[in-house]
């Protein structure tokens, strides 16, 4: 069996689960919610906008004749008008969506790796102070709001103390670089334009450490505790006892089977940056998904809310199915089957 | 060496005084809670403080006493020195490290220290064949496999292996063949036969069989309630076995029985409460009599062993 | 173990004492508060609700507007002179509602679905853990708002959208408790004596479970304060006027940082309770696992 039929499995669920999201989805917008047309024609719409969406969506259809339509739609990136920003839905999405997955990047690996550590750390000082300290930090950040890490680093980084700046994606008079990629920061350094890079990347700054904040806490407790069980397992003490050294025994033997559970919640740790992104964005005005998001729901944009929030579970799913396969690639249990 | 349990301290071993020589085997038996694996694991240092507490005594380690060594000294001496084999082998091995891995940083371990350079290829070679000299016959196969794809025995002699590579001057294995079945353990018990035998490393073996560790065992030492009760050559404790306790250990074998089916077991079971400033085992013993009330036995010299009972001399300790 | 015991337990270590006076003053003032409330709403006499507190949560009075903490106002005033601390209390039972309610729920959801697909195992657990997963792929937040933007923007649809997203992970632990416990001697002893299936998960599987789930679901009543905190931050919790924490803070960011104490002390509040629900729950599970 191996590697490759584990991947092809876990690919074939991936596209079932796609696949049963976007029906849900179709049932919660379409068939459960009521004023349908209304609700998609968008506020304050004259009624002939209505009678067109009606026409569009085909809702004077039998509901599986709208499913298929919808199946069609969807498969072909087709998220419908928005009628707030008077564009095709799948136009924002591909403007925005690279945005917050830059911004989702930055956080991510600022989350895991300082999760990891300050978890690792304080299991192998468990009961001293190295370990009160790292379990004080991911209990506060547990605790705290986004929007209220948010303002506290907007107050002492940006109004304080100077340093970086508070919001927007990057310096507004600096003129951005053509779209290659859609990614803001791989963009300007293809165009060769640094300052913008520069720019870019200090504005990044301080909605990716309110955006790590969130997952910290859940990436260290899980580190501590799978870490704190590795230390108590036998193979760590056969470590020790060979010889190699408390130091290698505690950060490469337990470590390394440590991390297998975090890698499990790689993909719910995007799904929390994703989701923070949505008030954090709003914050620091950074316009990406979570922005668009925000403004749709303001703004009574229902087509911009649905096709953000599929492309978003879109994601979810596909993170998901690389972390399972990470998973796999470390775990020889796994790989190799039973 | 004290153990301290949540609410009150327990005494785990008291007054326990052992010697091990190069190339001699020395069992240490006793039922669980006897202390046998606390015993090991002191020897070991890997007894975790908290809660572990060192009250005093020292564990002399050809010549230094290594009780009170920092963990760093103790960390040079593990391997080389000290190698230790645990009971449960399906958890004793790193599951993401291939065995030949595991066995070939015990390789590196051994070369750093005699300051001789490390090869891979030379190393990978060394680990197959220990694994032959612990007889794994497809050794080659095995070195390749991960832990989870070997079996129990396998794996046992996959440490033994690891510590063909070490070549420590003492091994501890604690209850190394309990997990196994009959068959693979007499075959593991051989290995460390020819092991001891060729290396000429010192044994600890701490098991709660009295059978296993007449098959290995140089000397014996029985333990109960963290104290040495009767200590002398195997074929003293098995065939002439002076303390009471020990008595009871040979007539519960199995291999002891009338033919009739009936065992002979030890009556009561092993409690630690109210057993300050007496015999530990007299609440369970068939000769117990006023004098073991009268304070903890002293070890009397008996005809080439030291038995901790009245019965061969009414001394107490201080 | 009895809960004499448990309480006994969590006095002789500190953080957890911290976490249940913490619970303890947030559900019990809630509780209340909440009761007030309620009669005024039902007895068209509103002022019940603020019977107990320093002034009326709604009044404006201009010429306080945006006093910082002082003795007369502990946590300042809002733009519009209204007493933030008077706003925080009367907000306090929307939260303990949203919480207990949608932790509640999530359980019970969880329960019916997770304890089946442990126990039967086969069909049952391939169907009920696909549905499950098909819930995960969704982000707890953007589903929660999705859903208010499809029904309306009232308490109740926030609560359904919570609960909505909240139950697939307690389905995720009941089923590894069921797995877990159904594998212990136990239930072969009770399979033995006759008890059908049905009574082994209600009289066996749930009570069981229930210590692995009650520190998992207190840390939890915290979490849904937070969600629910973005919600309202959001402007999808209760409508204006009626003060609401994440609300409160939101409107305060066009204040801040001068007037820092507007959005920073409601935020500030949401953070000490969560935090009490995690030290409590942390505690419950050190306790409730050293116990089993």
């Amino acid at each position: 069996m191996g590697l490759l039929g584990y991947v092809v499995r876990r690919a074939v669920y991936s596209i079932v689960l796609i696949f049963g999201a976007v029906v849900l989805v179709f049932f919660l917008t379409r068939v459960a919610a009521p004023n349908t047309a209304a609700l998609w024609a968008g506020p304050r719409a004259p009624p002939s906008v209505v009678q067109a969406v009606v026409k569009e969506y085909h809702l004077d259809q039998p509901v599986y004749v709208q499913l298929f339509y919808y199946l069609e739609e969807i498969f072909t990136f087709n998220f419908g008008i928005s009628p707030f920003f008077k564009q095709p839905v799948a136009n924002l999405v591909s403007l925005y969506f690279p945005r917050t997955l830059e911004l989702s990047f930055f956080a991510m690996v600022l989350t895991i790796m300082f999760g990891i550590f300050t978890g690792a750390y304080g299991a192998a000082h468990k009961d001293r102070k190295g370990d009160y300290v790292a379990r004080g930090i991911y209990l506060v950040t547990w605790s705290m709001p986004p929007f209220l890490v948010a303002l506290l680093l907007q107050f002492l980084f940006a109004y304080q103390w100077n340093l970086l700046p508070s919001s927007l994606l990057a310096d507004p008079s600096l003129s951005p670089p053509s779209v290659v990629t859609g990614f803001p920061l791989i963009d300007s350094l293809v165009a060769g334009n640094y300052t913008f890079f520069t720019s870019a990347l200090t504005h990044l700054v301080l909605p990716a450490l309110t955006l790590a904040t969130i997952s910290f806490g859940l990436i260290t407790r899980i580190t501590r505790s799978s870490m704190l069980e590795s230390l108590r397992s036998e193979f760590v003490r056969t470590a020790i006892m060979k010889g190699v050294g408390t130091r290698r025994a505690v950060y490469i033997h337990a470590l390394k089977n440590s991390l297998l559970p975090v890698i499990t919640i790689i993909a719910l740790t995007f799904a929390y940056v994703i989701a923070g992104a949505v008030v954090v964005e709003e914050i620091f005005g950074y316009e990406g998904m979570g922005y668009l998001i925000t403004q749709s729901v303001y703004n009574s944009d229902y087509p911009t809310l649905i096709g953000s929030t599929i492309v978003i579970v879109l994601s979810v799913v596909v993170i998901n199915f690389v972390a399972d396969v990470l998973y796999a690639v470390v775990d020889p249990r796994i790989r190799l089957g039973e | 060496m004290d153990y301290r349990a949540r609410r009150n301290e327990v005494h785990a071993l008291k007054d326990v005084s052992l010697s091990i020589q190069q190339g001699e085997v020395l069992g240490v038996v006793g039922e669980s809670g006897s202390g046998k694996t606390t015993l090991a694991l002191a020897v070991a240092r890997l007894l975790s403080s908290p809660p572990a507490i060192h009250r005093g005594g020292r564990i002399l380690f050809g010549g230094s006493d290594i009780s009170r060594t920092s963990p760093s000294g103790i960390d040079s001496l593990r391997g080389t020195g000290i190698f230790m084999i645990f009971q449960d082998p399906f958890l004793s091995l790193n599951p993401l490290m291939r065995v030949k891995d595991q066995i070939v940083e015990a390789v590196a371990v051994r070369s750093k220290r005699g300051s001789r350079p490390f090869d891979r290829g030379a190393a990978r070679l060394e680990a197959i064949s220990h694994l032959k000299t612990v007889r794994i016959g497809d050794a080659e196969d095995v070195a390749e496999r991960y832990p989870h794809q070997i079996s129990g025995g396998q794996i046992q002699r996959v440490m033994l292996a690891m510590a063909l590579a070490e070549r420590p001057q003492l091994l501890i294995a604690d209850e190394p063949t309990t997990a196994l079945d009959v068959t693979t353990q007499s075959q593991i018990l051989a290995v460390i036969k020819d092991i001891v035998q060729q290396t000429k490393m010192g044994v600890l073996f701490v098991t709660h069989d009295l059978a296993v560790a007449g098959v290995v065992c140089n000397r014996i030492a029985v333990m109960y309630s963290g104290m040495i009760q009767e200590a002398g050559p195997t074929d003293k404790i098995l065939f002439e076995p002076k303390h009471p306790y020990t008595m009871g250990l040979i007539n519960s074998m199995p291999s002891k029985s009338k033919g009739d089916g009936s065992l002979i077991a030890i009556k009561g079971s092993y409690n630690p409460v109210g057993l300050e400033g007496i015999c530990s085992f007299a609440p369970r013993c068939p000769l117990a009599r006023e004098a073991c009330q009268k304070g903890v036995p002293a070890q009397n010299p008996v005809d080439g062993s030291m038995v901790r009972c009245v019965n061969y001399g009414e001394n107490y300790e201080p | 173990m009895g809960l004499f015991r448990t309480i006994r337990r969590l006095e002789s270590s500190p953080a957890p004492l911290i976490g249940l006076v913490i619970v303890v003053a947030f559900y019990g003032w809630s509780l209340v508060e909440g009761i007030l409330q309620l009669a005024g709403f039902l007895t068209n006499a509103p002022s019940l609700g603020w019977i107990l507190l320093q002034s009326n949560p709604f009044t404006p009075f201009p010429s306080n507007s945006l006093l910082p903490p002082s003795f007369a106002h502990i946590m300042g005033t809002d733009d519009l002179g209204r007493d933030i601390l008077v706003r925080i209390l009367y907000a306090a039972p929307t939260d303990a509602l949203v919480s207990t309610v949608v932790v509640g729920g999530g359980v019970l959801v969880g329960s019916l679905v997770g304890i089946p697909a442990g126990y039967f195992g086969g069909t049952t657990e391939e169907v009920n853990m696909r549905f499950t997963d098909l819930f995960l792929a969704f982000p707890a937040l953007i589903l929660a708002v999705a859903i208010e933007a499809t029904f309306g923007r009232q308490l109740v649809f926030a609560i359904l959208a919570l609960v909505v997203v909240w139950w697939p992970s307690y389905a995720r632990v009941f089923r590894g408790e069921a797995l877990r416990i159904k594998n212990l001697r136990f239930i072969d002893a009770a399979l033995l004596s006759g008890l059908s299936s049905r009574r082994i998960m209600t009289r066996h599987l749930i009570p069981s479970s229930l210590n692995t789930v009650l520190s998992y679901a207190t840390i939890d009543l915290g979490n849904s304060i937070l969600v629910y905190s973005i919600l309202s931050f959001l402007g999808l919790g209760v409508p204006a006027p009626a003060p609401e924490w994440g609300a409160m803070t939101a409107q305060g960011l066009s204040y801040f940082p001068l007037w820092w104490w507007y959005s920073l002390l409601p935020g500030a509040v949401i953070t000490v309770v969560v935090m009490g629900a995690a030290l409590l729950g942390d505690g419950l599970r050190d306790i409730l696992s050293e116990g089993g």
